[in-house]
């Protein structure tokens, strides 16, 4: 089954299933999730595996692992994008130049620890990094993974409203 | 001798225009924008027409976004009360201490040295499953179990950590903690220049000091209450960081929903139609502020 396209009847189980899990759920937290399982606050924890990534390079982070689901799950990109009509869009591909450098790519993956889509970066990456599984999901689970498309505002609108029920349950 | 401000008109504007251009430019025209995009539809995913639709009103009205008003409503008033309570016994106690030095006055002041955000985190610190409230009631708990060995009881068990974040509780407790100042101030005021000698009286002619408390000082401080509420309602009603941080599952405020709208819903025009339904709420709420003000000065 696809993250996109989902069909209407599909979409309303879902919602209420989340709403019968709830009591199951300590919180939907924003992009602090690390920090509440660093903490203790919560085994469980839905986060990009940078984050996690993170977490299990700093002291104590053996007690943590990263897991996708069986079903796969959703990619995410961060995009670099210079808008139409920019006033300097020669400083911003100066920028990008900068960032898609090899030694800075190497510097920003030391501590963001995502996997880098910059085939110069990874390859100043120590073996530690270009090997470990939590960066780099073994393929057999990345064909499982895909991206989410925008499906248009009435339909970013109806995933919206979904969420605002679930919580307002 | 009171002078018109006609009298000195130089003067005047001197003193006026930065403030009135200030509160223009950024407050009002930003304001405007805003009321602009609630009648306006989304073209793209950064442009909005301003069609004069009044379907984001219709939308906002829904059952489903009424019945999140309701509930920030009714959970914030439950705030203002907790405040209201321990803000005025904190001013009494200013008025008590500091006699006209200021110092408690800034002392009240203090926390708005650090970010909202930052104390919000020294708060999840405080309250989290391994925070200093737990930790705390566990050397307690430890100690007391090993003093029950010690003259020979079973010892207590395993101590279990109290729940305080991540529900409603830690955010009321969190807007409590934030808001709190806001509501000392007014309160500080309306107490100092309250006449001692009533409260003399009162106590002279035979009531208790709860009696002198509510049937004299209270309705004394009214008007300093009704704005310390105003002054702390207003900006609960918009805070969405602490639901956000310390909230639950089911702590979703109306400001939250707001906040989805503008950022990942990428939904301007109908965030901008929910913001201004609170805004009109605002307004009822200012208004009856001063019908209790204006009946309390015809009272004294």
């Amino acid at each position: 089954m696809s993250v996109n396209g989902i069909p209407d009847n599909i979409l309303a189980e879902i919602e209420t299933m989340l709403i019968r899990q709830k009591p199951r759920v300590k919180a939907f937290h924003q992009d602090n999730g690390q920090d509440m399982l660093k903490s203790g606050e919560v085994d469980l924890v839905l986060e990009y595996n940078g984050d996690i990534a993170q977490l299990m390079a700093e002291e104590g982070g053996d007690a943590f692992d990263f897991v996708v689901p069986q079903e796969g799950s959703l990619l995410n990109s961060d995009c670099l994008c210079i808008p139409t009509g920019a006033p300097n869009p020669d400083d911003g591909h100066a920028f990008i130049n900068y960032l898609l450098d090899g030694e800075a790519g190497k510097k920003i993956t030391e501590t963001i620890l995502y996997p880098t889509p910059n085939g110069a970066a990874r390859d100043l990456m120590p073996d530690a990094y270009k090997n470990n599984p939590v960066i780099f999901p073994p393929a057999d689970v990345m064909a499982k993974c895909e991206y989410g498309a925008f499906e248009g505002d009435d339909r970013a609108r109806l995933y919206e409203e979904i969420f605002t029920r679930i919580s307002a349950a | 001798m009171e002078q018109s401000w006609k009298q000195a008109k130089a003067a005047f504007a001197a003193v006026a225009t930065p403030p009135v251009a200030w509160l223009i430019f950024f407050f009002l025209v930003p304001l405007a924008v805003v009321w602009g995009y609630s009648f306006g539809e989304n073209t793209g995913p950064v442009t909005i027409d301003l069609t004069g639709t009044v379907s984001n009103y219709f939308r906002a009205l829904e059952p489903l976004y009424l019945g999140i008003f309701v509930k920030s409503l009714g959970s914030r008033g439950s705030r203002p009360c907790c405040a209201w309570s321990s803000a005025f016994g904190r001013a009494r106690h200013f008025i008590r201490v500091a006699e006209g030095q200021g110092m408690a006055a800034a002392a009240d002041q203090l926390p708005f040295w650090t970010n909202l955000l930052i104390r919000t985190y020294a708060l999840i610190a405080v309250l989290r499953t391994e925070g200093y409230v737990n930790f705390t009631m566990e050397w307690f708990w430890n100690n007391a179990s090993g003093l029950m060995t010690l003259v020979g009881f079973e010892p207590l068990g395993e101590f279990e950590p109290l729940q305080l974040l991540y529900n409603n509780a830690a955010v009321i407790v969190g807007l409590v903690y934030v808001h709190l100042p806001f509501m000392v101030l007014p309160l500080y005021s309306a107490l100092d220049r309250m006449d001692r000698s009533l409260m003399e009286a009162s106590l002279d002619l035979g009531a208790g000091h709860m009696r002198t408390i509510f049937s004299v000082v209270v309705p004394l401080a009214a008007p300093g209450i009704a704005s310390g509420i105003l002054i702390t309602f207003i900006p609960a009603l918009g805070a969405y960081l602490t639901p956000d941080l310390l909230g639950g599952t089911d702590s979703q405020m109306i400001a939250n929903v707001i906040e989805r709208q503008f950022k990942r819903a990428n939904d301007w025009p109908f965030g901008a139609a929910l913001s201004f339904l609170l805004m009109y709420l605002t307004l009822l709420a200012i208004i009856a502020q001063g019908w209790v003000s204006k009946r309390a000065e015809r009272r004294g």
